[in-house]
């Protein structure tokens, strides 16, 4: 292992490992993944360990770790599922998001409702409007001491089941300097949740159309100041990129321990397969494609505890590690070989879910642009 | 009521556990609370209840002994003692290692004394409970609160009433215990741990005894002597221990 732990980081990997044993045993992964959803009642645990709100600090009612330490909690839970924690890190970055961006008051609101057990969603993305948030069209309008917003979203994580969301919606024509972000409670009347997405991959994680229709929320709600809504969201990518690569690394551990494991039990020609030069480049590569992984989010995670936004190291992280993911799960299937291509082994699902992050929280393409940007704005300076 | 509970990991990952004949590899990163010592906490703590109080002891050292402190304290103990000395887990110093903590918690009020039961664990329950002058429960599978025990015997069960004061020995499946909370487990690791110095005078501790002079290959290699098998039994045999 190239990144040494601390002892308390032991123990709350270990503790992860616990929790992944007694509650996202390999059968009911397969059946939640089989149906296309986790049932609540399945977070519950989860809940009672204070998952949800990991890395919020205790004043909030978090358990008040930092961004590193979660990140490894949240690493050793995608080896049993991405798609659980996926659900789980939505909800704490939604909430860290309006803590940054929001007043106390509204971050105190927005943490209690997480508190008691249950989850948040940041809807950004509508069917016109994936990577060109500037072209976004739900719009909110103020009448007196309300906003009142309208309009569709596409690919709301959590969408279905949360009981609050962080909503950016138009409030003036002046592209991607007319968007604000509310805050708005589930129950709050004109809010329809549309059919959950029947996904290639993280099939654990709820994705769902969300439809506004006259949703009056308070002013009291708009988070930040009325325009900056994209700076918000801007935020709340920064930390989720951080997050998703986390995940990622947690999912290509798995397919390197499955891949391994494998290698070394199956015989062909006689001899185990790990014996083959072929195979042993495969698990040379994918295991030095997990340790640096791993160190590239443990650096960006301990960027972001000094209070650094990440926006470049963020962009970079989940761009370089989603993509070396593809190669180390479509290598781990390849060394099942035709078993790795059925839903015997969980080498397969473990490509599906892995290829969600090249595309959700702004896909790699996007990331390049935001990095490219950054970088040319360092030299502009000098 | 005041419970003592003394607590000691077990391997996680049977995977990292290697032997060479003569040398046992232990990875410390891979030793965790053993569940037995998990189900003897969880039992203690809910004894306790509201109005009791669960300390922890452990001769672990070093940082596996804190770790299983930290897990322990995080499921609900109030206070952690580590056990410190010249190697108090060897099998040779049990019995020394056991009078020093002996004398540690004589005098101290405790009603009972839990201790996981783990394959190696059994001597430092029966040399306390001699020590201590406490009745002695070996096996316990379950105890209900008004201290009704069961111990798992080869044809049923042994079921009797505690008389306390006294030692348990706590089988696993005891009690499922719950998972500790993350924050639970952050506070712990930042709970302070005693530090008792147990000053084993190992000159004195019994001396395990190999005696070689019977047979040149006391251990045999099976990775280089591939007539290890033979060789092991003809020296039962010359022993007369096979016939």
């Amino acid at each position: 292992m190239a990144l040494q732990y601390t002892e308390q980081q032991r123990e709350y990997i270990h503790l992860a490992q616990e929790f992944g044993d007694k509650y996202l045993k390999p059968e009911l992964i397969s059946k939640w993944d089989k149906a296309g959803e986790c049932p609540k009642e399945a977070f519950n645990p989860a809940f009672d360990l204070g998952l949800h709100m990991l890395e919020i600090p205790k004043e909030y009612g978090g358990a008040g770790l930092s961004f590193e330490d979660s990140a490894l909690v949240f690493e050793k839970l995608a080896e049993y599922d991405a798609g659980y924690a996926l659900t789980l890190i939505t909800s704490f970055v939604a909430l860290r998001c309006v803590m940054i961006s929001g007043t106390p008051d509204q971050a105190r609101r927005f943490a209690d409702i997480l508190k008691p057990g249950k989850f948040a969603a940041f809807t950004l993305s509508e069917a016109d409007s994936g990577s060109d948030s500037g072209s976004l069209r739900d719009t909110a309008v103020r009448k007196g001491n309300e906003y009142i917003l309208n309009g569709e979203k596409a690919f709301a994580t959590n969408g279905g089941v949360a009981d609050v969301y962080i909503g950016v919606f138009r409030t003036s024509n002046n592209g991607n300097h007319g968007l604000s972000a509310f805050m708005i409670p589930r129950d709050t009347p004109g809010i329809y949740v549309g059919k959950h997405e029947d996904k290639m991959g993280l099939r654990l994680s709820n994705t769902v159309p969300l439809f506004f229709k006259d949703v009056h929320v308070p002013v009291e709600n708009l988070i930040g100041k009325e325009g900056k809504g994209i700076n918000i969201a801007l935020n709340s990518l920064n930390l989720s990129r951080a997050f998703v690569s986390t995940l990622t690394v947690g999912i290509m551990q798995r397919a390197l321990d499955e891949a391994g494991n494998y290698a070394v039990k199956r015989e062909q020609f006689g001899q185990p397969i790990a014996n083959f030069e072929s195979v042993q480049n495969m698990l040379a590569d994918m295991a030095t494609s997990v340790e640096t992984a791993r160190l590239l989010v443990n650096n960006t995670m301990k960027m972001m505890d000094k209070g650094s936004l990440v926006r470049k190291e963020g962009a970079m992280t989940k761009l370089f590690v989603t993509d070396v993911a593809q190669k180390v799960t479509s290598d781990a299937v390849q060394i099942f070989g035709g078993y790795g291509y059925t839903r015997i082994y969980p080498v397969e699902k473990l490509m599906r879910d892995v290829k969600g992050f090249q595309i959700l929280e702004g896909t790699n393409e996007i990331q390049r642009m935001t990095i490219a940007r950054e970088v040319a704005k360092e030299y502009a300076k000098e | 009521m005041k419970i003592a509970t003394i607590v000691k990991s077990e391997l996680t990952d049977p995977k990292t556990y290697t032997t060479h004949r003569t040398k046992v590899f232990y990875h410390p990163e891979k030793l965790f609370l053993s569940d037995s010592d998990k189900a003897a906490v969880e039992l203690a703590v809910k004894i306790a209840g509201n109005n009791g109080q669960v300390d922890l002891f452990t001769l672990e050292q070093g940082e596996v002994g804190v770790r299983v402190l930290h897990e322990a304290l995080a499921m609900g103990a109030a206070s952690a003692t580590e056990f410190v000395g010249s190697d108090p887990n060897d099998p040779a110093n049990a019995y020394l290692a056991a009078e020093k903590v002996s004398e540690y918690l004589k005098d101290q009020g405790y009603d009972l004394i839990l201790v996981g039961d783990v394959v190696g664990s059994a001597p430092i329950a029966a040399y306390l409970a001699e020590n201590l002058g406490f009745n002695l429960y070996e096996n316990v599978t379950r105890l209900s609160p008004n201290w009704e025990y069961e111990t798992e015997l080869d044809r049923g069960q042994l079921k009797g009433k505690v008389q306390t004061p006294a030692v348990l020995t706590v089988e696993a499946n005891a009690i499922e215990p719950e998972l500790p909370s993350f924050p639970a487990l952050e506070a712990a690791q930042k709970q302070t741990i005693k530090s008792v110095a147990l000053n084993l005078d190992t000159e004195e501790a019994s001396e395990v005894v190999v005696n070689q002079t019977q047979h040149p290959h006391v251990i045999w290699n099976l990775d280089e002597e591939p007539d290890a098998v033979e060789k092991l039994v003809a020296a039962l045999r010359q022993d007369g221990i096979m016939k």
